[in-house]
């Protein structure tokens, strides 16, 4: 390769210099902000340090995993296990109940805007605020709102966040308030279908169902995949939606989510276990969504792609 | 064609009539908060699911001069954030979407990658780093990460958005002898006003709702945001806690703005979120 | 229309930001006390209300007396451990800092705070023999610890509040009110067990009533608080200092201190929590207390009390929860009688210096009478702490009602037996009750430091437990097995291998 003029490579340095100023915030962000905590989390991982102690502990090199995996696991893998379930719970039940809604949604009628701002509404609700919500409205005493309302309906009351029980199933179905957020994207993505696809079924005598299984769906597919990843991402790493509680301490446990279990290390000054315990979670989210996005071959990108 | 005009008014019917039943279900818990909070004591202690006698004593018990007090320090957190998250994530995601330079692309996946940490392996040791920089107990946790790229998300749907505006015109202004600087501030930045006020209204209601960053780096009380005022008040408190009228009075307050923002910007909010889910 | 309302909601929003104003205490700066030559001590103090009104007060009397010493407030957020934590990792403790005698020993076992024994020695103004020695017990970390590591501030032990405006209302067998008693003067000279067992009933019986009858019951009585959802007592027993002493006069502990045995201590054996006798005491707890109905069978995780909401007649806790009584805008008259028990708890708060401070030394610092050495950020916390155990500082504190002196010397006098009224009975918060031992709560810290929090969380779980009546049978004169108990056994032991677990780590 000819050497280029000293000029052009300088000028080409410049070049280069100039564009990555442009993107020099996240750089430094991400390394800032991310790439180092990362790093001395899985320092800390290996040591046995306390927050109560100043200093970087003793190396005590995998104990901490042998202690997880250990006298810890009955602890942590029901924890793991539980923020499992309700991931596979929780997850498909979103995407479904969000989607059905979406459809119900998508087709412009007049007032239709406003039924959308509704259902999106428990979205917008601050994560102190629903905490304070429904740890009133769904509390097991029988003058929490959701009591009254089945008392009136001559049902019996219900335990619902204050017994461990129901509180994982509380959670669940209160979280189902919240599918206003995929709805949203759900309906864009149905909108941005071309008419002149539905045009054609119905010249070929579609009915609704060969229009939803035949179009709609494989049209949504790359939201399918969106929804997806951020769901699994976000369901395993659940945290806010809990510590805002002010429930029974046997709802509160039954809502141990790996995160929880990470914060109370952290809080009963075991500063070294929580980061163990955070990695193990960071494997685990890197791990299932490479997963996703390696099987991801059933999602449609349209011909151009 | 009778009929046909009959099957379809039934159809509206029924489509109004679910539509209606599911309203009410998804407006109920905003509702009954906001009916708590004009209730007095002893219909909370009745658990009545409407006001008896309506007043306003637990709106005067809640918002008191602190309540304020948060309020202002929330709003001027987020007006901040607006600010720095636009700023950067726009000049960045102008980086990843019209310059093309060598390591873009690597640099880009590592940015969406980000986006698959927890952030809970962060904060712990991110509270040193703090610490060391004297921060905190000071709002620049809170304000100085929005200015260092806004977040990988924020980036990514500029970029989308930033893409499908046409190449050629930047093309014809770098001949005409552009700057990068003036592409980005003159062709750029005008395209793209619907995705930037997007940015910076959820950048905003994001700040509104924050809950986490001041849990973990502040404990003045006098700097609180609402939401750590609130949590502190209402959830995690070792005193005795306030009645449920008061607490739904200060959370229909702080519900409020984010209401009223949503509903004025409606459009432009439900847009954003989808520009970089449909195209990507 | 939607222009209109986001126009308007930003200029409500400046103007909310512009016109309101900063309703904490203005801090001082740090920078300008020095330049006026002062020195700057930093008191790390809690977020709550009181204490901080507490340290305004002392800020103001202490500055008065001492002219060249700055007290700055170093707030500590909500929940103590995480505050103090941050401390510890950013090596940023003030001079001074708030802590309590079940609270201190994660950080003074560490040796984060300073030894006050080595201070009152050096220094002829002062000894320890003024305060009451459970509270000198408590500063200790553990029990052959023999370090003084706080400056003991109050004496809080547990007593039980009346709310007498209820009680005026409930009437006994023999129709008077009172349950029975007439007076809650005559109530008082009847005080024991069986006479708040018996009250308990009266109270549980009438609100009972007026719940199956509720438009029969007069205003008065539902301002009273006389109606559905009010307990007979708020035994706080999610709290350690209530439910130890109750658990203790049935015969039973969670934690057995007498089986811990230096380096051979089989802390499965300390956590007594499962002990034949400690589940005995549970039973006599439920079957006393919970079955009846006399306390509320659910409590939330974090304090939500009952009594400030005129939802009990009684309360089991110490006397700085008066404030939270005063705070909620209480309609109702509170008055005070011991606790009924044959043993309670008492426990205190105060401040520590931790050890940092003796390193830092102001520009302006003095010497040291008779040496040249500079006097150190210490040296001068040492001073406050001296004020807040003198007469003058507890008068100071007593005068905002909120604690009890730690001095024996003002048992019967000061400010604090004036707050509210003279006429109250206050002696209920010292005075000796014939045959009640008092115990001083702070026995978790002889477990190691990573596994203190889980386990008295866990032990205040199972308390939660034992309240139940789901978690008993129908028949309680059964023998206490696991087979007859199976379910309150199973939980029980769930907790105890949770709390086992951690121990066995943290060794």
């Amino acid at each position: 390769m000819e050497k280029l003029p000293e000029k052009r490579r300088r000028k080409a340095v410049l070049d280069w210099l100039s564009s990555f100023a442009f993107v020099l915030p996240v750089v430094i962000g991400i390394a800032v902000f991310t790439i180092v905590p990362m790093v001395s989390s899985l320092l800390y991982s290996f040591t046995r340090t306390l927050t109560t102690v100043k200093d970087m502990g003793p190396w005590v090199w995998l104990e901490n995993y042998r202690l997880i995996f250990g006298v810890y696991w009955k602890q942590i893998g029901e924890s793991l296990g539980v923020t499992f379930l309700f991931t596979v719970i929780s997850l498909p039940l979103n995407l479904v109940l969000s989607f059905a809604l979406a459809l119900f949604l998508a087709k412009d009628i007049r007032g239709i805007r406003a039924f959308r701002v509704i259902y999106y509404l428990p979205v917008m609700l601050p994560a102190v605020v629903s905490g304070i919500l429904w740890s009133s409205l769904a509390s097991g005493s029988d003058t929490s709102a959701f009591n009254v309302i089945l008392t009136h309906l001559h049902l019996p009351a219900f335990s619902f966040y204050d017994s461990g029980d129901t509180a994982l199933f509380t959670f669940i179905l209160l979280g189902l308030f919240n599918i206003g957020g995929s709805m949203i994207l759900w309906i864009a993505q149905i909108k941005a279908i071309p008419v002149s696809m539905f045009e054609v079924a119905d010249l070929e005598g579609a009915n609704a169902f060969v229009r939803l299984v035949r179009i709609i769906l494989p049209l949504c597919t790359p939201m399918i995949f969106y929804n997806l990843i951020t769901g699994i991402i976000n369901s395993l790493q659940v945290f806010n939606g809990v510590v805002t509680l002010n429930i029974e301490p046997e709802g509160k446990e039954a809502l141990g989510f790996i995160v929880v279990q990470i914060y109370d290390f952290y809080n009963s000054t075991d500063l070294s276990m929580a980061c163990a315990l955070s990695w193990i979670l960071f494997l685990i989210i890197a791990i299932i969504s490479a997963l996703t996005f390696k099987l991801n071959r059933w999602v449609y990108y349209g011909e151009e792609v | 064609m009778k009929t046909v005009r009959s099957v379809k008014i039934a159809e509206y019917v029924v489509r109004y009539a679910v539509l209606a039943l599911f309203a009410v279900l998804f407006l109920f818990p905003v509702v009954e908060m906001v009916l708590k909070s004009f209730m007095s004591d002893l219909d909370i202690r009745f658990g009545e699911l409407f006001p008896t006698s309506w007043g306003l004593a637990s709106y005067a018990e809640a918002i008191d001069a602190k309540y304020w007090w948060w309020m202002r320090n929330t709003i001027i957190i987020g007006v901040i954030n607006m600010v720095g998250i636009t700023l950067s994530s726009s000049l960045c995601a102008f980086g990843f979407a019209k310059l093309r330079f060598k390591g873009r692309e690597t640099l880009f996946f590592l940015v969406l990658a980000t986006l698959m940490l927890p952030s809970i392996c962060m904060q712990i040791p991110l509270y040193k780093i703090y610490y060391g920089m004297n921060w905190t107990n000071t709002w620049l946790p809170l304000t100085v990460p929005g200015f260092c790229g806004g977040g990988a998300l924020n980036i990514f749907l500029m970029r989308q958005y930033m893409k499908g505006t046409p190449d050629s015109i930047c093309e014809a202004a770098k001949v005409d002898g552009a700057n990068k600087l003036g592409i980005y501030l003159v062709i750029v930045l005008p395209m793209c006003v619907p995705i930037l006020g997007y940015v910076a209204l959820t950048s905003f209601l994001g700040c509104w709702n924050d809950f986490m960053t001041p849990l973990l780096y502040i404990n003045r009380e006098s700097i609180y945001n609402l939401s750590l005022g609130l949590y502190y008040r209402y959830v995690n408190n070792a005193g005795s806690i306030p009645p449920a009228n008061v607490q739904m009075a200060a959370a229909t307050v702080m519900l409020l703005p984010c209401i009223v923002l949503f509903f004025c910007f409606q459009k432009m909010l439900i847009n954003g979120v989808t520009v970089g889910a449909v195209k990507g | 229309m939607k222009k209109f309302l986001a126009a308007l909601l930003a200029l409500l929003m400046c103007l909310s930001a512009v016109a309101c104003t900063n309703p904490f205490e203005e801090e001082e700066d740090p920078e300008q006390a020095e330049a006026a030559g002062k020195v700057v001590i930093k008191v790390g103090v809690l977020g709550t209300t009181t204490e901080q009104d507490i340290f305004s007060r002392y800020k103001r009397s202490f500055e008065a007396k001492y002219p060249n010493i700055s007290l700055q407030l170093d707030p500590i957020p909500g929940d103590y451990a995480t505050g103090m934590n941050n401390y510890v990792i950013n090596e940023s403790f003030p001079d001074v800092v708030f802590t309590t005698g079940d609270q201190h020993a994660a950080y003074s076992s560490q040796g984060h705070f300073v030894d006050l024994r080595a201070y009152a020695a050096a220094d002829d103004t002062f000894t320890f023999d003024d305060i009451y020695p459970e509270l000198i017990q408590t500063t200790h970390y553990n029990t052959e610890d023999e370090g003084i590591w706080f400056m003991p501030r109050d004496y809080n032990k547990v007593i039980t509040f009346v709310n007498k405006t209820m009680l005026s209302l409930v009437p006994g067998d023999n129709g008077k009110m009172f349950a029975g008693y007439g007076s809650f003067e005559e109530l008082q000279a009847n005080w024991d067990l069986e006479t708040f067992y018996e009250v308990c009933a009266a109270v549980t019986k009438k609100v009972a009533e007026n719940t199956q009858n509720p438009a029969g019951v007069s205003q008065e009585e539902k301002l009273a608080g006389l109606i559905k959802n009010t307990y007979a007592v708020d035994a706080r027993y999610n709290w350690a200092p209530a439910y130890s002493p109750i658990l203790k006069h049935y015969g039973g502990t969670m934690i057995d201190t007498s089986a811990l045995n230096g380096a051979n201590t089989d802390y499965s054996k300390v956590l007594s929590v499962d002990a034949t006798r400690t589940m005995e005491a549970y039973r006599s707890f439920y079957q006393n207390l919970a079955r009846p109905g006399y306390v509320k069978q659910s409590l939330t995780s974090s304090g939500v009390s009952l009594f400030p909401n005129s939802q009990a007649a009684f309360w089991f806790t110490t006397r700085p929860s008066w404030g939270e009584v005063i705070s909620n805008n209480a309609t109702f008259e509170v008055d005070f009688l011991p606790f009924p028990y044959d043993y309670t708890g008492v426990g205190c708060s105060g401040y520590a210096i931790p050890k940092l401070a003796e390193s830092r030394i102001s520009d302006n610092a003095e010497t040291k009478p008779g040496t040249s050495e500079k006097m150190s950020n210490a040296d001068y916390a040492w001073l406050f702490l001296k004020y807040v155990a003198s007469e003058e500082g507890q008068n100071e504190f007593g005068s905002i009602g909120m604690g009890v002196p730690s001095r024996i010397s003002l048992r019967n006098s000061g400010t604090w037996t004036e707050y509210g009224s003279a006429e109250l009975n206050h002696r209920a918060f010292i005075e000796e009750v014939p045959g009640q031992t008092i115990l001083s709560v702070n026995d978790i810290y002889c477990f190691p430091a990573t596994a203190q929090k889980t386990v008295s969380d866990n032990c205040i779980s199972i308390m939660t437990y034992v309240v139940k009546d789901g978690f008993w049978p129908d028949d309680l004169t059964l023998a206490m097995n696991s087979g007859n108990y199976a379910a309150i056994y199973g939980k029980v032991n769930e907790y105890k291998a949770t709390m086992m677990t951690r121990i066995n780590a943290s060794l």
